[in-house]
């Protein structure tokens, strides 16, 4: 199927070396939308929302943010933030900037890893895009909600 | 000889009966994939309404006398889709100049259209029924109007449903296709009042 | 097969296909022509005349008048902004987010996006003329921690520079590995305003860093480097103050550094106390250059803060965050100043602090980039 032209133009400024080094696309050559639309299919087929999946990324950020570069114990989770000077602009071009700020968060009882920047949380939550395949930061959603410990188990307090 | 038909009929047929999308089949590519936003299909509906009235009026005066008198009907479709590659280009950048606003709204899109298979469809159809030059016109732009519709029916279904928990086959093509065939089975409804071909 | 009829075929094509070139490039010499545009600055304080057809950014850049710019006309940063009161046309859609209402009445565009076409009135502050372009000679790199590098660089022969300490410059790399243009960053100077055929920055590695990965891995000493500025309202104040509280952390040291000998040189009097946050002892630097101002000049106080000192360091001066260390040294806003460099977590925490102390927006002086 033809790209739309939106995701085109989008496309040229995901790509490596244009707005960060790397890139955001990886060697993913799917339509940006469809990206989008293969993640969310997971998600509901989860029963999570992106929404959610950002908003609890960004508290654990929150809490190792406490650390300023030191590991924070946050309950079920070790997090680390480290920020650097500066920031980013979102590609998808909505006036909104994220800080430069990569968290790191260890599950205690796993030991499983993951990390983030604060733009993942961004474009996960306003724009349920986790990155295209191969990506340095692309978040697999459901590695990434069953990290998160989510959706909540039935009962569960909050 | 031109077919004898009123070109009024042409225009509204070539709007529902004959739909480009709906009946022919034709421009799906975009169809399919620029529907998800309102916003952004009505764009691009206007702006293959513009290049289909343009290229249609174009072409038919190359096809009769470039053409048919140099004898080489069987290069009509290189010609044909030279003449829309070129026509677009030099649109864009008039749009750029005299139009900024119209251009800011449907720039992006023209060189979608270039290979939009809807313009080259309205040509041949053209050629092949042998369209005289009002009935090409009407039949061009009744065509266009009929695109622009389809797409922004197509475009505010898929809005509307964007948050509705559906199987995953149906995602995305699947329901677009299902929605369109629906909707192709309610255009046809209308063929006891005005049909062509 | 008749030869006539290929021969006809390929005459015919070429005659068509050359003819509708021939259209295309006569269309394009005049729709694409815009001429030569006059570019009214500041109600005719200044024209320019410029070749039509590219952005209002990168022609202004082309008669060297330098919009701050952070993504270089990818539409992704906003910060181009300049009043066009006449010529600009309608606002565009990548312009939209970026743009305020009250921006709107204020006829605000981005530059990038905006492209010359006829006759501009726009309206640009005095003190962006001040910004000029430099092609620097790269004369020493070294390493002042494990991921922080001092650049300092020679301007051309004959060219000066004037900047108020405190200011920072927008560093320009040349493309390299997956990097297929030229991008640019902020960096604040470190050097003595005093000083103006030399300039110094401090450029911490960030992680995937477009930049800084450029300066710390294919940047080599003798190599030119382009630079612009100087941009930034973050410099000294100090009327009707006697103290200076300076907070920075990592390479936030840099303009700190650069205010520190403006005070001094200028003979003024501000006491000045300077906290400079760190982790361990491997992220201190400049140690011995401030103790000896320390001793130097009585007015000048400088107080590092580390947050994990490992036991082998011996660390003897203040332990745990910056934040830990103002809470405890600093009583009151009373005729006081802080200027603010460092990452924006540590600079929320401090701002917190210094405001509950009394310091407000008018007295708390930081960089936004």
């Amino acid at each position: 199927m033809k790209e739309n032209p939106k995701d085109a133009l989008l496309r040229i400024d995901m790509e490596a070396g244009r707005l960060i080094k790397e890139g955001f696309l990886g060697e993913d050559e799917r339509p940006i939308s469809d990206i989008i639309s293969a993640d969310l299919d997971t998600l509901t087929e989860l029963e999570v929302s992106h929404v959610e999946l950002a908003r609890a990324m960004r508290r654990l950020t929150r809490r190792g943010m406490e650390g300023m570069g030191e590991v924070v114990d946050a309950g079920d989770y070790l997090v680390k933030s480290e920020e650097y000077m500066g920031w980013l602009g979102c590609p998808f071009k909505d006036n909104r900037r994220a800080a430069k700020r990569n968290t790191q968060a260890v599950d205690k009882q796993t030991g499983r890893e993951m990390r983030w920047s604060d733009l993942s949380i961004h474009l996960i939550e306003q724009h349920a895009f986790f990155q295209g395949k191969g990506s340095a930061f692309r978040l697999e959603p459901a590695e990434l909600a069953s990290f998160l410990r989510l959706p909540a188990p039935e009962g569960a307090a909050e | 000889m031109a077919p004898n038909i009123n070109p009024l009929i042409i225009f509204l047929a070539s709007i529902i009966t004959s739909n480009m999308v709906l009946s022919n089949f034709l421009g799906m590519c975009s169809y399919l994939s620029v529907s998800s936003e309102y916003k952004t299909a009505n764009g691009l509906g206007m702006a293959v309404t513009l290049v289909l009235v343009l290229t249609t009026v174009l072409n038919w005066a190359v096809y009769t006398y470039v053409i048919l008198p140099l004898e080489i009907v069987y290069l009509q479709y290189i010609i044909f889709i030279m003449v829309i590659a070129a026509l677009v280009q030099i649109l864009e950048m008039g749009m750029d100049r005299y139009t900024p606003d119209l251009h800011a709204k449907l720039g992006i899109f023209l060189p979608l259209i270039t290979v939009n298979c809807a313009i080259l469809g309205v040509t041949l159809f053209m050629v092949i029924r042998h369209y005289n030059f009002i009935q090409s016109l009407l039949f061009a732009l009744g065509s266009g109007l009929g695109w622009w519709l389809a797409i922004n029916m197509l475009a505010a279904i898929r809005e509307k449903m964007a948050n509705v928990k559906l199987p995953p086959g149906l995602k995305g093509p699947g329901l677009s296709f299902i929605i369109t065939g629906i909707m192709a089975m309610a255009f046809i409804g209308f063929s006891g009042i005005f049909t062509i071909q | 097969m008749d030869f006539g009829v290929i021969i006809k075929a390929v005459i015919s094509l070429a005659l068509i296909s050359g003819a509708l070139s021939v259209i295309i490039s006569i269309s394009e010499s005049v729709l694409n022509n815009y001429g030569t545009c006059e570019l009214d600055i500041n109600n005719g304080s200044k024209v320019l005349s410029v070749k039509g057809g590219s952005s209002l950014l990168s022609s202004l850049a082309n008669e060297r008048i330098f919009i701050p710019s952070a993504c270089g006309g990818k539409a992704t940063c906003g910060l181009c902004k300049v009043a066009v009161l006449e010529g600009a046309g309608p606002l565009l859609l990548t312009e939209e987010p970026y743009i305020t209402q009250e921006e709107r009445a204020q006829h605000m565009r981005l530059s990038c996006q905006v492209k010359v076409k006829t006759n501009m009135k726009l309206l640009i502050p005095d003190e962006l003329f001040n910004i000029k372009e430099y092609i620097c000679e790269l004369v020493g790199m070294d390493d002042m921690t494990y991921d922080i590098k001092r650049l300092r660089m020679k301007l051309p022969l004959g060219e000066e520079i004037h900047f108020k300490a405190g200011q920072f410059m927008q560093f320009y790399t040349k493309p390299y590995g997956k990097v297929k243009e030229e991008v640019f960053r902020a960096y604040s100077i470190s050097s003595k305003a005093s000083e103006h055929d030399h300039l110094e920055l401090l450029i911490r590695l960030v992680p995937e860093g477009i930049c800084t990965t450029y300066v710390h891995t294919a940047l080599k000493v003798g190599d030119k480097v382009r630079l612009s500025g100087p941009y930034g309202d973050f410099y000294l104040r100090g009327e009707g103050c006697d103290e200076l509280i300076m907070i920075a952390g990592g390479s936030g040291l840099a303009p700190i550094r650069s205010l520190v000998y403006d005070v001094i040189e200028k003979g003024l009097p501000h006491k000045m106390r300077f906290f400079f946050g760190a982790n361990t002892l491997r992220d201190l630097y400049y140690m011995d250059e401030f103790a000896q101002i320390e001793k130097d000049y009585p007015q000048f106080t400088f107080i590092p803060c580390l947050a994990r000192p490992e036991p082998e360091d011996n660390w003897q001066g203040q332990t745990g965050f910056v934040t830990v260390a103002l809470e405890e040294q600093v009583d009151n806003a009373e005729k006081k100043e802080a200027y603010l460099c460092g990452s924006p977590g540590m600079l929320n925490a401090c701002i917190t602090i210094l405001k509950n102390k009394g310091f407000t927006d008018d007295t708390i002086f930081f960089d936004k980039f």
